[in-house]
């Protein structure tokens, strides 16, 4: 690092691209020039004193905008928030970030409180996808997705409640990671359904994806080789899939050497009883405000909330019964095998503006595995055409170095 | 403690019904919840009941209880 580049180069580097490409993307919805660049002036400080600057020194990255940014107003894809007060300080995820060393430079659209999976946002308007500016990046943690597929930015932080992180990361062509439920903090990220909140993350790459997990988890690389067991889900993870989508998984299981395959037995219900779940919780977070500033929601978001504001209770206590079965039924196939492999869409990125019946498709093989809480890592695959397409390495709780290191092989 | 066919005896404790009238149903409700009801609101609530009367389709165990606890870190 010494004398090749200052962290205030770096910076004003990733301002410049993003201020000239993203008029075409859209991915940002606030830039932090003044913060960004005092940090840059700090660690290059520090790094002329020969002081240790962290494992992703000046390493840019963005934060979708739920996640609270000291000084700033926590926006969550709504317009009702934008008179709430500044958050007081930073997520815990943006703080562990820049504790190893990156930079924050801004923050990214997303759909309307999180719930979506196309970043078509009523107030901020859509994000486009870097590799092909008709079409959705996905979501909702777009934004973000669209960022790092574009080059404005290594890293960004995403969240995923059904699929946030892993449906833009399979749309935009680049690696996701969604940690085990419960494993990261959540402190600072504006909530939707608790039940199934994850912070998550991008890049395009597995050695900055697995820099950005251990930065924000603490934990140590490393881990002893293995041959995993690995099979590829099929029946419920094959169905509505188009043929793409299932050539995308047959490269990724033939480079992997894949020979075996594996039925989830009720994904169906889980990703039924995630929704319903995820209805009910967000309704209640949002109906006491949806009485007062009902026109304020975007259309597309309030009316679901309303919806699931209604459910009768015995629907979530089954629900919720039902997933602590599901979570139990497939760690039997955790005995068996280390990893699962099926696809994180049923296909390519859609044009934008489609209608919300289709939109709700590219949540169907991500919901089961959000459900409960497994860790996931999203590989991109190109298969032929211009639009990429994702597969999901799926293991039992906690096993993210594996799924790291599964992904790397992948990646080489 | 959790279903097993081959060992116990399935009951479903939880049982949605579907609603005679579930447009009824979500008119009233909007209304003692104080918020407004449309037919996109209808809509959204039909397939959640359509998901709900599916989930519960599914016989568990009586011992899961009404409050089950779900904490991934416990199977690290």
């Amino acid at each position: 690092m010494h004398g090749a580049v200052s962290a205030r180069e770096i910076v004003d580097t990733a301002f410049a691209r993003i201020e000239t490409g993203d008029r075409a993307i859209n991915a940002f919805t606030e830039l932090l020039h003044e913060r960004a660049r005092e940090r840059a002036r700090e660690l290059d400080r520090r790094l002329a004193r020969d002081e240790p600057c962290g494992p992703l020194a000046a390493v840019p990255f963005a934060a979708k905008n739920l996640f609270d940014i000291s000084g700033h107003v926590t926006r969550a894809g709504a317009l009702v928030t934008r008179a709430d007060a500044s958050a007081l300080r930073d997520a815990d995820a943006i703080a562990a970030l820049e504790a190893a060393g990156a930079i924050l430079v801004g923050a990214t659209n997303m759909d309307e409180f999180a719930y979506g999976f196309v970043t078509e946002n009523a107030h901020d308007g859509a994000t486009h996808n870097p590799h092909d500016p008709t079409r959705s990046a996905g979501g909702s943690s777009g934004g973000s997705a669209a960022a790092v597929a574009a080059g404005f930015v290594p890293l960004a932080l995403g969240t995923d409640t059904n699929g946030s992180v892993r449906v833009p990361a399979a749309l935009c062509g680049i690696f996701g990671l969604k940690p085990t439920y419960g494993r990261l903090s959540r402190r600072g990220v504006y909530p939707f359904v608790d039940s199934f909140d994850h912070v998550g993350a991008f890049a395009r790459s597995v050695d900055d994806l697995a820099a950005t997990w251990y930065a924000l988890s603490g934990e140590s690389a490393g881990g002893r080789p293995e041959h995993p067991r690995i099979a590829r889900a099929v029946g419920y993870f094959e169905e509505d899939a188009w043929p793409e989508a299932l050539a995308a998984v047959e490269r990724v299981a033939h480079r992997l050497g894949v020979r075996e395959t594996i039925e989830i037995p009720q994904a169906q219900r889980a990703r039924e009883a995630a929704f319903v779940i995820t209805a009910a919780e967000g309704g209640a977070l949002h109906a006491e405000r949806l009485r007062s500033r009902y026109d304020e929601y975007d259309p597309a978001t309030r009316d679901r909330l309303i919806a699931g504001a209604l459910v009768p209770t015995p629907w979530v206590v089954q629900a919720q019964r039902f997933r602590r079965w599901f979570a139990h039924s497939t760690a039997a196939l955790f005995e068996r095998y280390d990893i699962i492999i099926a696809p994180a869409t049923p296909h390519p990125a859609l044009p934008l503006g489609v209608d919300p019946s289709v939109r709700i498709h590219l949540g169907k093989y991500t919901q089961p595995i959000s459900f409960i809480g497994l860790p996931v890592v999203v590989v991109p695959v190109m298969t032929g055409g211009a639009l990429p397409l994702g597969v999901q390495l799926i293991a039992a709780p906690h096993r993210e170095a594996l799924l790291l290191r599964v992904a790397a092989q992948w990646e080489n | 403690m959790l279903a097993d066919g081959a060992r116990r005896q399935p009951t479903a404790v939880c049982e949605v019904v579907p609603m005679a009238d579930s447009a009824d149903y979500t008119t009233a409700a909007a209304a003692y919840a104080g918020l407004p009801c449309n037919e996109a609101v209808a809509s959204y609530f039909f397939t959640i009941e359509a998901f709900a009367t599916d989930v519960a389709a599914f016989p568990l165990d009586p011992a899961l209880g009404s409050a089950p606890e779900f904490d991934p870190s416990k199977q690290r």
